[in-house]
């Protein structure tokens, strides 16, 4: 074998393998985020006032500030004061607590835009706590919450390029590291950025399979 | 912790931030107009709004690290050379671009079909109605989520760093391997950023409570 | 064209969204002057039926002629109709960012090419006609549903249509301003205006009409001059839906 098949056999399955370490910490990062969003949005929704102001100190630092500084902060910096955390964990960690910020105001928005009247019907009806939680709330924020969260998560995918800075060998990593190596910079570049456009159209699709289930599942069970 | 350190370079650290801010301008500048371009090219039909939607899919859905390191890099192997700094602002050019365009489009699509109708009926056509009646509702709309723009675009000229643009982000990296004061020098380049972004955020909410208290 | 054609001409119109087949085959004529109210449950098809006179919708089969201008797929013939096609909908649909005087003088300036004091003469004029000149100079969220109507009329006007068409006008409002509103209607009606109006305002149909149309299903059942068509309606499905609507 020669030619550009040579080129391609040599370079396809590095790049695959920075492409599935890109998936990892995404995946990773995505629940991480999920669950660190609700965290946030609960004490910013919190009765206690200091509860309240921590979560939105919380959102604004994380989200008026660069990630990659974020990133530099938690590899370079946490060191000094005895953290020592791999690049994958500095990371995973970064890309996590930005992102919580941001689905942190996307749960409270959701939250705050479920219609007073459709409480106060339930409550008419007799619905209370979780069911009314389960039956009334949930749905509804759902179907306000899920495409905005779809975006945060398409954007961490995006972000977790950044990550190649403190040297993790995800798909950004290995592209430069090809291109340094072969000086084919346009197809590494090229073939990386169609990787990227693969990874979030597949996030997409399945959080569209995702939304339509749950919006399936939730209103089935109201009936 | 040796904050004397911080203290000793802010001087420098504010010569950084000053690149982040004019290259911040300068890409919201360029990419805002840009994106206005492509916004409306997405409300045309055929081959326009086929590459427009191209554009805007491929500079969102994609990092703008890799645009960057695409520009700078992959295209001398075309024959084009880029300077760092060059490469670095028309990459977030066509990202502010992309994403604007997204604006402006959805800001479009918010108005009311009744708005259309009404100017149709009046026998305005398709630009006097665009031009008259529904762009000048549509910038306003744009108006919050075009200062959000602004915040992420200050925020993400710190990846010029990685292909070593003096701003912000390389003042710190050079300062830290000077002194190795990694932790206080990273926080204050992080509460640096802060000063500039959280004011701009702070204005965006503003301007859209106004919008929602506005729009009937 | 002599005196005694149709000015609205509708001859065995279609019209389909998607699968649901909204007009089924309308047949229908409106004079010069002539005030033509259509009534119907909800979902018959009359307000589809009015916005394809003006082509906001597109008709699928059948024949439109509006002064004399047939309606096809050249944007030219649908341009001039609608500058001689006054159109007032039910939620008015004024441009926010501009002053009712602005809303109103638009239009005559950008297609009529008027000079812009001679439209906005005009234009002060049609709102001392419908009775809010103190409001040239506010913004339509100033002011109130009926008022915002009464400008809407007035807007459509300032292009002196020769028809008027009305797609429930007073189905937003709240029921004091509805008489306000009929009254601009009647005035207009008066002044030889022709109409055709979407409404379910009976006791104006009654008073106004020269004939009434009722819908239903998207076809037309029946087509009657107020006296008879209240008093003895020929078909069931009429006398099914004014026993409903007048009780």
């Amino acid at each position: 074998m020669s030619g550009p098949w040579q080129f391609w056999v040599e370079v396809l399955p590095a790049l695959l393998r920075g492409a599935l370490l890109t998936l990892q910490v995404s995946a990773l990062a995505i629940v991480l985020a999920g669950l660190g969003g609700v965290a946030v949005a609960t004490a910013r929704t919190a009765p206690a006032p200091p509860l309240r102001w921590a979560g939105a100190a919380y959102v604004e630092v994380f989200r008026n500030t660069p990630l990659l500084v974020q990133i530099f902060f938690v590899f370079f910096g946490f060191p000094r004061v005895g953290v020592r955390l791999s690049p994958f964990q500095s990371g995973l960690l970064a890309l996590a607590l930005y992102t919580a910020a941001y689905n942190a105001e996307v749960f409270r928005a959701g939250l705050e835009a479920v219609p007073r009247g459709l409480r106060e019907a339930a409550a008419a009806l007799g619905l209370s706590g979780w069911r009314h939680f389960r039956h009334v709330v949930l749905p509804v924020a759902v179907r306000i919450c899920l495409p905005a969260l779809g975006n945060n998560f398409v954007a961490l995918v995006k972000n977790s390029s950044l990550v190649s800075a403190i040297g993790m060998v995800e798909l950004t990593f290995v592209a430069r590291d090809l291109e340094a190596w072969t000086f084919r910079s346009f197809e590494v570049y090229g073939m990386a950025t169609l990787l990227y456009l693969a990874l979030v159209l597949l996030l997409v699709w399945a959080l569209r399979g995702v939304e339509s289930r749950a919006l399936a599942y939730l209103q089935l069970r109201e009936r | 912790m040796r904050w004397t350190v911080v203290a000793a370079n802010l001087p420098y650290l504010l010569g950084g931030l000053q690149g982040t801010v004019l290259l911040g301008l300068l890409v919201l500048a360029l990419g805002t107009l840009l994106g206005f371009l492509v916004g409306l090219a997405r409300l045309s039909r055929g081959v326009v709004y086929a590459a427009a939607t191209a554009f805007v899919e491929l500079f969102r859905d994609t990092p703008l690290i890799m645009q960057i390191f695409f520009l700078f890099f992959g295209l001398p192997a075309v024959g084009i050379r880029l300077s760092a700094f060059l490469a670095a602002s028309v990459a977030m050019t066509f990202f502010a671009a992309a994403n604007t365009a997204e604006i402006v489009r959805g800001a479009i699509q918010s108005l009311p079909r009744g708005q259309w109708e009404a100017a149709r009926s009046l026998g305005l056509n398709r630009s006097q109605t665009l031009r008259w009646v529904i762009l000048p509702q549509a910038l306003r709309r744009s108006l919050p989520p075009l200062m959000g723009l602004f915040t992420t675009l200050l925020k993400d000229t710190s990846l010029a760093a990685i292909v070593n643009v003096f701003e912000l982000t390389t003042a710190g990296r050079r300062v830290v391997e000077r002194t190795l004061a990694s932790f206080e020098i990273w926080l204050t380049v992080a509460a640096l950023y802060f000063l500039v972004c959280y004011p701009l955020s702070l204005v965006t909410q503003r301007l859209e409570r106004r919008l929602v208290a506005e729009v009937p | 064209m002599s005196r005694t054609d149709p000015i609205i001409l509708l001859q065995g119109v279609h019209k389909w969204f998607g699968r649901l087949h909204v007009l089924r085959g309308i047949d229908l004529e409106v004079w010069p002057g002539e005030v033509v109210v259509i009534c119907g449950p909800s979902g018959s098809g009359k307000s589809t039926l009015i916005r394809c006179i003006n082509r906001l919708e597109r008709h699928d089969r059948g024949r439109i002629v509006v002064d004399g201008i047939e309606l096809t797929d050249d944007l030219r013939h649908v341009d001039a109709v609608r500058r001689e096609v006054g159109m007032v909908f039910q939620q008015f649909n004024l441009f926010p960012h501009l002053t009712v005087l602005q809303n109103i003088t638009l239009a005559p300036v950008l297609v009529r090419k008027w000079p812009r004091e001679q439209a906005e003469r005009v234009a002060r004029e049609l709102l001392e006609r419908v009775g809010i000149p103190e409001k040239a100079d506010r913004y339509p969220s100033q002011l109130s549903g009926g008022q915002q109507q009464r400008v809407a009329i007035a807007r459509a006007l300032a292009m002196q249509p020769k028809i008027m068409l009305f797609d429930e006008p007073t189905s937003a409002l709240d029921p004091e301003m509805i008489q306000e509103v009929l009254d601009v209607m009647r005035d207009l009606a008066r002044r030889g205006m022709t109409m055709v109006v979407v409404t379910h305002e009976m006791g104006f149909a009654r008073e106004v009409a020269d004939r009434i149309v009722f819908m239903d299903e998207g076809t037309v059942v029946e087509v009657a001059p107020p006296a008879t068509f209240f008093t003895s309606p020929r078909h069931d499905r009429t006398r099914a839906f004014l026993s409903k609507i007048l009780r």
